[in-house]
C-alpha cells in the first residue's frame, strides 16, 4: 500500500503503540482486499468490548497504556456496548439481572476507557437515530459496527462503509480506513433486482423481504423495486434483516437510496445477476417458516434494532389502559437517548403502570437473554432457555432459538405482540 | 490423488488439518460455542460437531458484526478453526481472522464448497491450498 508520510509514522510507532498496531491491522486489512491506499474517514462507530480481548494484538494493557498518553478519537465516534453502566441504568438492574460482579467490573471500565478516548457513549445500534445529522453528503467516508447500521448508513443515509468490526476501533483513533469494497463507486453497484409485487408496507412485511433477499443475495448488493417510500423503522427493519439472513452492507431501494434515482443507475449501467419477483406467496412462506402459529407466551421483546421516539409512543398508545398478563414479561428495548425522550414525553409512565419494562442501552440485547447478560453467557449455560418468545422483529427471530435457545418463536407486528403479552398467548390469525 | 487451487490469502499461514465443510454461508454469532468450538445453530448439518482444529470451509460468512468477535473469542479459547477457505470474503470474517489470527485463504473463482469435502485433508501454504481426497465410495 501506499502510505503517506503521517500513515508511515503512526506504522512505525512514533505515535504510540496502539497507534501502531491500529496500522497494522489497517494495512493487513488492506492487503487482503488489495487496497492500494487508505482514506481518510468522518465518522466512527466502534465496539469496545474487552471481554474479547486477550492474547494477540489488542490488550487491555495497550489500550490503558494508550489512554495515559493521551491518545484520543481523530473523528466523531459513537460506541455500543453492554449498557449496564449508561446513566439511565437504574442500579437495581445489576440485581435484578444477576449481573456478575466481574462482568460489571469489567463493562465500567471498558465505559471508562471510551470516555477518555473521547467516545461519545450512544450505548445504542441506532446511533444514527440519536446521534446524527441524517444525511450525509455523497461519498463520506465512515467505519461502522453494528451489522444493521452498516446497511442503513450506506443505503439510506448514502455514507460509505464496510461491514466493520476491529477496524472501526483502529479507524476511530487513526482517522484512517483502507480503500476498498463499499468505499469504491465501482463495488456499490447493485446485483440483483427484486421486483416487489407484495403487499409491503409495514415494518414487520419489510423486515420479511429482508430475510427473503438476503436468503437470495447472500454477499451481493439487493437492488428493490416497486416499494413506496418507507418511514425510518420499516428501513431499520430491511437493514437488519438483510444483515441476518446475509451478509449484505447495502441495498438500493429505486427513489429512496441517494445512488438510486433510478434503476440503471442503481446497475451503473449493467444488467443484473438475476431477477427475483417477489410475490405475496414468498414472504408468507419465510414467515411460515421463522414463526409458530399459536402457543402460549413467556416473552415478548419489541426494539430490535433499538425503537424510534414514534415507535416507544406508538407501544405507549397501544398499552394504555391495558395490564400484560402475569406470566409475561414484556421489554421494549430503546437507546438511553430515546428512553429519555419517552420519559419526558410522559410515554415511558404509561409503558411502565402496563407493567412492561423498558430496556434503554443495550443492557439487554434482544440477541442475548434476558436475565443472562455478559458475552456468551446463554452459550455458556445450556439448558438455558427463554421459553416462548414473541416479537416484532425478524433479526430477533432469526436469531432466538440458537442464542436464546427459545423453545417457540412468534413472529408479528408490534399491535400482535402487545395483544400476545396482554393475553398470555399468541393466536393464530 | 491431490488437487492444487492457488486463492488469495488474506491471513497468510502454513496448516495442514482435516476440512469441515459448510455448503452455506457460516455464521458464529448464529452458531458457534466460543468456550469449545462447536456448531450450535439449529438445522447446521454440522450441528454438534465442533470447527475447533479443522480447516473451515464456506461459502462466506453472514449475519452479524460480532461474527469477528465471535471468531476471536474461540482463538483465546483454543476453540478455533486452524485455517478458513472461502469464495467471497466477508469483511467481518476478515477481520476476524486477522485478528485471531488464522490463517484465510478466498478462493474467488471456485465454489469451494463443493471441491472439498468434510473430512479431506487439506494442506495451506500462503496462496496454496492442496486438497488429499479420503478414499471414499463414489
Amino acid at each position: 500500500m501506499d502510505l503517506t508520510r503521517s500513515e508511515k509514522r503512526m506504522l512505525d510507532g512514533e505515535e504510540g503503540d496502539l497507534i501502531r498496531e491500529a496500522m497494522r491491522f489497517l494495512v493487513a486489512l488492506g492487503e487482503a482486499y488489495d487496497a492500494g491506499r487508505m482514506i481518510d474517514i468522518t465518522y466512527a462507530n466502534v465496539f469496545i468490548a474487552s471481554s474479547f480481548w486477550g492474547e494477540g494484538a489488542l490488550t487491555r494493557d495497550l489500550i490503558e497504556a494508550a489512554v495515559r498518553e493521551g491518545v484520543k478519537v481523530r473523528v466523531p465516534t459513537t460506541f455500543n456496548n453492554w449498557g449496564f453502566g449508561c446513566p439511565s441504568t437504574p442500579p437495581s438492574i445489576w440485581v435484578t439481572m444477576e449481573v456478575p460482579p466481574s462482568v460489571k467490573e469489567q463493562v465500567v471500565s471498558e465505559n471508562e476507557i471510551a470516555r477518555q478516548l473521547g467516545i461519545v457513549p450512544t450505548w445504542t445500534c441506532t446511533p444514527y437515530l440519536v446521534c446524527d445529522t441524517g444525511w450525509y453528503p455523497l461519498g463520506s467516508h465512515i467505519s461502522s459496527v453494528e451489522s444493521s447500521a452498516v446497511v442503513y448508513f450506506n443505503s439510506v443515509l448514502g455514507a460509505r462503509t464496510n461491514r466493520d468490526c476491529v477496524s472501526s476501533f483502529y479507524a476511530a483513533i487513526t482517522g484512517k480506513y483502507p480503500a476498498y469494497g463499499f468505499h469504491l463507486d465501482e463495488n456499490r453497484y447493485g446485483a440483483y433486482h427484486f421486483d416487489v409485487q407484495a403487499q409491503v408496507t409495514d415494518p414487520v412485511s419489510y423486515a420479511l423481504l429482508g430475510i427473503y433477499a438476503g436468503q437470495k443475495a447472500g454477499i451481493e448488493t439487493p437492488v428493490f423495486t416497486g416499494l413506496g417510500r418507507p418511514q425510518t423503522e420499516a428501513l431499520m427493519e430491511l437493514s437488519a434483516a438483510l444483515a441476518s439472513s446475509g451478509a449484505i452492507s447495502m441495498f438500493h431501494m429505486v427513489g429512496v437510496t441517494p445512488e438510486a434515482p433510478d434503476l440503471e443507475t442503481a446497475f451503473g449501467g449493467q444488467q443484473p445477476l438475476e431477477r427475483f419477483t417477489v410475490t405475496q406467496a414468498d414472504l408468507e412462506a419465510v414467515l411460515g417458516k421463522m414463526s409458530d402459529q399459536e402457543g402460549k407466551v413467556d416473552f415478548v421483546c419489541l426494539g430490535c434494532p433499538h425503537y424510534s421516539i414514534y415507535q416507544m409512543k406508538e407501544v405507549a398508545d397501544m398499552l394504555d389502559g391495558k395490564r400484560i398478563h402475569e406470566n409475561v414479561s414484556l421489554w421494549v428495548c430503546t437507546s438511553p437517548e430515546v428512553a429519555m425522550f419517552a420519559e419526558m414525553a410522559g410515554y415511558a409512565d404509561t409503558i411502565r403502570a402496563a407493567g412492561a419494562t423498558i430496556m434503554s442501552g443495550p443492557n439487554y440485547c434482544p440477541l442475548f437473554g434476558p436475565g443472562r447478560p455478559g458475552p456468551e453467557y446463554t452459550f455458556a449455560h445450556p439448558d438455558y432457555t427463554i421459553g416462548a418468545i414473541a416479537t416484532d422483529a425478524a433479526k430477533q427471530a432469526y436469531y432466538a432459538r440458537p442464542n436464546l435457545r427459545a423453545e417457540k418463536v412468534f413472529l408479528g407486528s408490534r399491535e400482535k405482540c402487545i395483544q400476545a403479552a396482554v393475553a398470555g398467548e399468541w393466536r393464530r390469525d | 490423488m491431490a488437487s492444487v487451487m492457488h486463492g488469495r490469502a488474506v491471513v497468510r499461514g502454513s496448516v495442514e488439518g482435516e476440512a469441515l465443510v459448510s455448503r452455506t454461508p457460516f455464521s458464529f454469532f448464529l452458531g458457534v460455542n466460543t468456550d469449545t468450538g462447536v456448531i450450535i445453530e439449529e438445522g447446521h448439518p454440522h450441528q454438534g460437531k465442533s470447527v475447533a482444529g479443522k480447516v473451515l470451509v464456506y461459502p462466506y460468512g453472514k449475519g452479524s458484526s460480532g461474527d469477528c468477535l465471535r471468531l476471536w473469542r474461540c482463538a483465546n479459547n483454543k476453540a478455533a478453526p486452524i485455517a478458513i477457505l472461502c469464495t467471497k470474503a466477508d469483511s467481518v470474517h476478515v477481520q476476524g481472522a486477522i485478528v485471531a489470527g488464522v490463517p484465510m485463504v478466498v478462493l474467488p473463482d471456485l465454489a469451494v464448497e463443493t471441491l472439498i469435502e468434510t473430512g479431506d485433508r487439506v494442506a495451506i501454504e500462503g496462496h496454496v491450498v492442496t486438497v488429499l481426497k479420503q478414499n471414499r465410495k463414489t
